[in-house]
């Protein structure tokens, strides 16, 4: 070989390896962000669209975070066999929903595109969130790199970028723009390595309960009263007017690619209850300003904040009205399904190889949740139902002394449960604290003022109970390893530690001391025991 | 373009693709049409302006030639002339040459002068004679401090009779411009640059390999290092009333680090473009920062600037029949070695203040100048008593410890320079300087301030090891080692290792990118 061949033939496997190493650094430090750690979700859920079988979605759900934690393909699945894909992504601009459609009709041909009216009322300023769009351009595969130029093109224009070409060109190479990923997240370097499950479907399930205040209750519905006490100020009929006039013509294109396809596009509201002062999330106005497009684009219209869908507010979302958690969408996904069925006669194709994976995929779900639905559950007997099945260990504490509403019943099924022959309603000793296996007593105290227990389990686990009599801060207290995973409030807490997975699994307090014996939720720990809890159904499947 | 862009980089790779391509004897005109592109990319209004430049010069040039063929033909018909006639004669055509080439300068130093400092004599004549003229606003044409002084040299070279007339407009105009150095030099010598770029070059592997080499190692200067330690001299100079002490000298050595980095990270992306396409760019940097005095620096430091004012003001000036007379009138009351030496010196301190007046517009340019004029006279003065004193302490200079120390002396002279520099004005640089002088703050170095200057312990750390990589390679060049040679004498795993090395590290520590608001060229400002 000649040293002139020896030389170029050197210098194209050098630059393979440069293109390779800049790759590899580029996979890296792109963010590949996920729910709820980053308070982002786009990444694995998006992609997990585009590794789907081709041609094997029915329908496909777009809009902001209301709508990916409402809508679950799965359960969709589970009961109709359709199958669909939950497109949505937090703060989701309808330019970004249709770039993000136009990607993955590459692949798929839905019947059915349902758009949560949601992110149809951003005002101008917005809609100008580079990061909204960055993350929709980084999420799409190297395979919709039109869509991704297109995008940073449209952002561009916005910022008066335009010939900021190597800002277009970071759609292509994220590297860019992400380089310096290391200084800002710790933890970039992980997340390459981090494997979510895509049986999901885009759904983001949460399983916290935050109570909204009956006060702060505030249904659309309610908004209709021309009096309403609670409208705010961005429910401006000319702003809003103007917001959705400005996505006008991305929802006609919306419509047109729709129709290219052979898909038909639908409008839905899914069901908030928090407007305050602040924050307008839905309203008569943006329902009629929404209807009024519907009927203009000849498009259908569900808006399930003015159905009676069974909600309650009280246990059915997870921050406070804004996003509902699994319980709520349940119910969301169920009417969907039905208005689907109902105005579209969607039906699936049956096809056995992909079927059978989306079987498998069910199985993985079914487990999934089971596991957190203990988490979910607020009812005192329903808790002890569950705590009764699984193998666990139960921390018990009485915080502020057992309420007038510790019944009987209730005191019967704790003795089943935990093994214990006392009775916590004795007057005398307000103080207990408890722990319990399998219906046996590991070891208790029931005092007359403030009582501790410390130990260590079988396995090697660490713990100290503390309760008082009087109410206050950390007057109920279960410290495993150094953290307090009792919840603050009144009544009885009950920490459950999962004996196989070795980690705590729920934590929850039972006010005693009112009627419906109200549950309150410890949730500052949950993303790390969802995460384990995740990966132990992964490995058992 | 900017020259630490993508886009810049498929340029160089376009350009080079096209060069080797080209049949030979039209290799010059893909550079010439290369470089008038990418000046035109950046401002097609202004790029006017250098083309002027280059007509000026392209139309000087041509008369001064014919006054030489004129002196040519009239010694060849005046066989008459004897010794003092011949002598007579040259002395005039030395002066039309000499006026012509003046001419062209002064035009040349105008338009200069015109754009930068305008709005300065605008807003000096408001303020003294209380008008009420309204600035200009003039956008500065992209490097025309340098594509200036090259001009000029050519012009006077060729009234020395030091370089060849160019006859051909468009080759004349590509050395004017030619696109690596376009923006911030190095100030070429038409007789040592032109006759690189109207030579035909062939492919050659190793230089091209040295090129791209080059630009890498630039590419670590400014991205790594000059662009992350700029946040720390912006943060310190840039908000100085929070400031006091110590910190003005954490943030003068990071002004330090940063502007040598920037400014030779510069150089080194420009020679190593131009080294692809078979052109040596005259060296501009020779780690300066190990100068053992402040006139050894500036023969270190931007070496084709200190040469052109040596060239083309100082000489001039010092054999001036100005400084003759001074010196003769001088010589009676004062001596000879002093009379000597005024001239000199006056001299010299105008070539610093010019040079300090060349990097900017402000006092302070101008006090920067005087400085550095003046350390250099003094430092000239007193070598003598240094030298006394050292014999006397019997002090052994033949040591590291002395060059060392030598060395530091020199860098907290020339830190004091940058202070002046970098202030926002010459009351802010003394301000500064007696803060530094009164408050001994040594507490920051503990108290976490120093984490709080723009750059955060990793960050700083990152520095750290970008900096002390700099150091070895320049401690290692100034022992005489050539480092690309010795990469070329390793094995392939090992080099190739290197190399991806060196590119990741650039790709994934260097500031750039638009998620970063990266800091342009300091000396493409100028």
């Amino acid at each position: 070989m000649s040293l002139r061949i020896k030389r170029a033939a050197g210098a194209v496997v050098f630059l393979a390896l440069v293109v390779f190493v800049i790759g590899w650094i580029q996979n890296v430090v792109t963010p590949k962000y996920d729910w709820p750690v980053h308070n982002r979700r786009s990444y694995k859920s998006i992609r997990g669209a585009f590794v789907e079988p081709k041609n094997s979605l029915d329908a496909i759900y777009l809009g902001t975070s209301q709508t990916f934690c409402s809508i679950s393909p799965m359960d969709i699945y589970d009961a109709s066999h359709i199958r669909s894909y939950n497109l949505a992504s937090i703060g989701q601009r309808v330019p970004v929903a249709y770039y993000l459609l136009k990607g993955i009709l590459h692949r798929q041909s839905p019947k059915l595109v349902v758009i949560d009216a949601s992110g149809f009322f951003y005002t101008e300023e917005e809609l100008l969130v580079p990061g909204k769009w960055e993350e929709m351009v980084d999420s799409l595969p190297m395979s919709c790199y039109r869509e991704k130029l297109d995008m940073m093109k449209d952002i561009a224009a916005m910022q008066n970028r335009q010939d900021d070409w190597e800002y277009l060109f970071s759609a292509l190479l994220p590297l860019l723009r992400y380089h310096s990923d290391y200084r800002v997240e710790e933890d970039a370097f992980q997340r390459l390595y981090m494997s979510q499950p895509y049986q999901r479907k885009g759904y983001v399930a949460t399983y916290d309960f935050i109570a909204v205040d009956p006060e702060e209750i505030h249904t659309a519905e309610a908004m209709l009263d021309e009096n309403d006490a609670f409208a705010n100020d961005d429910d401006n009929r000319e702003v809003l007017e103007g917001c959705i006039a400005a996505n006008e013509p991305y929802l006609e294109k919306l419509r047109d690619l729709c129709h290219e396809h052979g898909a038909e596009l639908a409008f839905m509201k899914v069901p908030v209850c928090a407007n305050t002062r602040a924050r307008g999330y839905w309203s008569a106005n943006k329902h009629e300003l929404t209807q009024t497009m519907a009927d203009r684009l000849g498009v259908k219209f569900l808006d399930m904040c003015y159905e009676d869908l069974g909600m309650d507010w009280q246990y059915d979302a997870f921050d406070g009205g804004i996003h509902v958690n699994h319980r709520g969408a349940r119910k969301i996904t169920a009417r969907l399904l039905d208005w689907m069925l109902q105005e579209f006669a969607l039906a699936s194709e049956p096809n056995a190889k992909v079927d059978a994976q989306w079987d498998h995929q069910s199985d993985i779900w079914a487990s999934e949740v089971e596991y957190l639905e203990l988490e979910l559950e607020h009812g005192l007997f329903g808790f002890f139902d569950r705590v009764q099945q699984g193998d666990y260990t139960l921390f018990t504490t009485v915080s502020g002394g057992i309420g007038e509403y510790w019944s009987d019943e209730a005191q019967q099924r704790f003795r089943e449960v935990t093994g214990s022959t006392l009775d916590l309603r004795d007057g005398e000793n307000a103080a207990y604290i408890g722990v319990s296996s399998h219906g046996a007593v590991i070891g208790e105290k029931h005092d007359s003022k403030a009582c501790s227990i410390e130990g260590t389990l079988a396995d090697g686990l660490r713990y100290k109970a503390t309760s008082k009599k009087d109410y206050g801060k950390r007057s109920g207290m279960v410290d495993i390893w150094g953290t307090d995973y009792a919840p603050e409030g009144r009544g009885i807490h009950f920490v459950v530690y999962d004996n196989n997975l070795r980690c705590v699994v729920d934590a929850v307090c039972f006010d005693t001391s009112t009627e419906q014996l109200k549950a309150v939720q410890e949730t500052r720990y949950q993303y790390v025991m969802r995460q384990k809890l995740i990966e132990y159904v992964h490995r058992r499947m | 373009m900017n020259i630490v862009s993508l886009l810049y980089l498929a340029f160089v790779a376009v350009v080079a693709l096209a060069y080797f391509i080209t049949p030979r004897r039209f290799r010059w005109v893909t550079l010439l049409i290369a470089s008038v592109a990418n000046y035109l990319s950046y401002d097609l209004k202004l790029a006017v302006w250098m083309f002027i430049t280059s007509v000026t010069i392209y139309v000087g040039g041509l008369l001064i030639d014919r006054q030489e063929q004129k002196f040519a033909a009239q010694l060849k018909v005046r066989t008459d002339l004897d010794r003092a006639g011949k002598r007579a004669l040259k002395k005039q055509n030395e002066r039309v040459k000499k006026r012509w080439a003046a001419l062209v300068a002064a035009v040349n130093i105008a338009i200069w002068v015109v754009f930068k400092f305008a709005d300065l004599f605008i807003t000096a004549l408001n303020k003294y004679l209380s008008g009420n003229l309204s600035l200009w606003h003039l956008v500065l044409p992209l490097g025309i401090s340098f594509y200036t002084l090259q001009a000029i040299s050519y012009v006077v070279d060729l009234s020395r009779g030091k370089c060849e007339v160019q006859r051909n407009y468009f080759k004349l105009l590509l050395w004017l411009c030619f696109f690596p150095q376009m923006l911030q030099g190095p100030i070429c010598r038409y007789r040592e640059t032109a006759p690189q770029l109207y030579e035909p070059h062939d492919f050659d592997y190793r230089r091209v390999k040295f090129g791209m080499q080059r630009m890498l190692w630039g590419y670590f200067k400014k991205l790594v290092i000059a662009d992350r330690v700029v946040s720390v001299s912006e943060k310190v100079f840039g908000n100085s009333g929070d400031y006091q002490g110590l910190v003005f000298v954490i943030g003068a050595l990071a002004y330090t680090i940063q502007i040598y980095a920037d400014f030779s990270g510069g150089m080194d992306i420009i020679s190593g473009a131009a080294e692809i396409l078979g052109v040596n760019m005259p060296v501009n940097f020779e780690r300066p920062y190990f100068s053992k005095s402040i006139s050894e620096y500036w023969r270190r430091w931007h070496i084709t600037l200190g040469a052109w004012f040596r060239d083309y003001v100082f000489y001039p000036l010092s054999i001036s029949r100005w400084a003759q007379k001074l010196t003769t009138s001088l010589r009676k009351r004062l001596g000879p070695n002093i009379a000597k030496m005024i001239p000199t010196y006056l001299a010299m301190v105008l070539v610093w203040m010019l040079n300090g007046i060349w990097h900017g517009a402000g006092w302070q340019f101008v006090a920067f100048g005087m400085y550095q004029g003046i350390l250099i006279v003094l430092g000239m003065q007193f070598e003598p008593v240094f030298d006394w004193i050292i014999a006397k302490l019997k002090i052994n200079t033949n040591c590291f410890s002395w060059r060392l120390w030598q060395m530091l002396r020199t860098l907290v002279l020339i830190m004091g320079g940058r202070i002046i520099f970098k202030a926002s004005g010459l009351y802010e640089a003394m301000r500064i300087g007696w803060s530094i002088l009164k408050v001994h703050n040594i507490w920051i170095f503990t108290d976490g301030t120093l984490f709080k200057l723009g750059l955060n312990a990793w960050e700083l750390f990152l520095l750290f090891v970008a900096v002390l990589v700099l150091l070895t390679v320049s401690i290692l060049q100034e022992k005489g080692y050539h480092i690309r040679e010795a990469i070329e004498r390793q094995n392939l795993v090992f080099r190739w290792l290197l190399y991806i090395a060196a590119i990741a590290t650039v790709i994934l520590f260097g500031v750039y990118g638009p998620s970063y608001d990266a800091a342009g060229f300091v000396y493409a400002g100028f």
